[in-house]
């Protein structure tokens, strides 16, 4: 017969967690660092009065070839599907889940509301299969 | 209460901010270092997603509004932080949350910066099977040893649910490390 591990019988169990020798003396300068990168400061641009004429040229060519570009683009732009959009932010965006629920309102949570139409007996026999009801029940 | 004030408002003076920001990384980085470790279970992820929560506290202190404490608020972050970090690795490859946490746990005896033995080992595995929210109280209530008032507040959680959530989680780990 096996014995019953039983959590209140055993001493404290701690989760085994080890860091590296001196993280905690270095995290706060990596911290940093990363925090100096992030804000830089933009670098003032200066230029001869030589210059700026090619300047000038190079920015209304730019303009130009940026007006072609967006034409184009409106052309062929074509409105992004949901799905697409949702995989883009769940792999690209540092944006959390919890942000995007908060800008919602009512209007936006009932466009996307879906009517599945599932059969009462699927539902419950999906129910009765879940090993998270419990918690869905205490949620 | 009033050293958390000061701080609180050393940081949202420009003049102060550098400073009070360092005193808040010092202050928090340890017991916020854990609190992730326990949700992320490795020492990179866990080091990445703590560097992110400090960034976005420091992007956020203006959005405390002193109607939680200054720790839930920070915990909160820290929390979905790392909760969102495992989510988006587990979609990546093509995992649930918690089977991909399930996957992690069972290679933790090859983790450099896993210290533990074999109940320990045991103990993350079988926690590692339950759902997420389970997951999340047990951790903060066995190993962090937070308050049911805490937590409730880290998680929006009420009191009552929280200690049911506990019982369950408790439960079946007990079943899961018997069957081990």
């Amino acid at each position: 017969m096996e014995s019953k591990f039983k959590l209140p019988n055993q001493p404290k169990i701690s989760p085994g967690f080890s860091v590296p020798e001196g993280y905690f003396e270095t995290f706060p300068e990596q911290l940093f660092d990363r925090l100096a990168v992030n804000n830089s400061p933009v670098i003032p641009f200066k230029s001869k009065p030589k210059k700026r004429m090619y300047l000038a040229a190079a920015a209304i060519m730019a303009g130009l070839v940026s007006l072609s570009l967006y034409m184009n683009y409106q052309k062929n732009t074509q409105e992004v599907d949901a799905a697409t959009l949702e995989n883009y932010l769940t792999y690209h965006a540092s944006i959390s889940e919890e942000d995007i629920v908060n800008l919602l309102d009512e209007k936006d949570l009932e466009k996307i509301t879906l009517d599945l139409n599932i059969p009462v007996q699927d539902l419950e026999e999906a129910l009765k299969n879940n090993d998270n009801i419990e918690q869905y029940l205490i949620d | 209460m009033q050293k958390e004030k000061d701080l609180i408002e050393r940081l949202r003076n420009p003049n102060t901010r550098q400073e009070a920001y360092r005193e808040l990384v010092q202050a928090y980085q340890k017991s916020l270092y854990f609190h992730i470790r326990n949700i992320a279970l490795n020492h990179d992820d866990s080091n990445d997603i703590l560097q992110n929560t400090f960034i976005k506290v420091f992007e956020k202190m203006a959005d405390f509004n002193e109607e939680s404490k200054f720790f839930t608020w920070l915990y909160r972050i820290a929390t979905n932080e790392a909760v969102n970090y495992v989510n988006k690795k587990a979609k990546r490859n093509g995992f649930t949350y918690e089977n991909f946490q399930t996957q992690i746990a069972g290679q933790l005896t090859a983790e450099t910066y896993f210290d533990g033995d074999d109940v320990q080992y045991k103990l993350q595995k079988a926690i590692s099977m339950l759902p997420e929210r389970q997951q999340l109280v047990f951790k903060m209530k066995y190993f962090e040893e937070l308050k049911y008032e805490e937590i409730a507040e880290i998680l929006g959680m009420s009191i009552g649910g929280l200690k049911s959530t506990y019982h369950l989680a408790v439960k079946k780990i007990e079943e899961f490390v018997t069957r081990m």
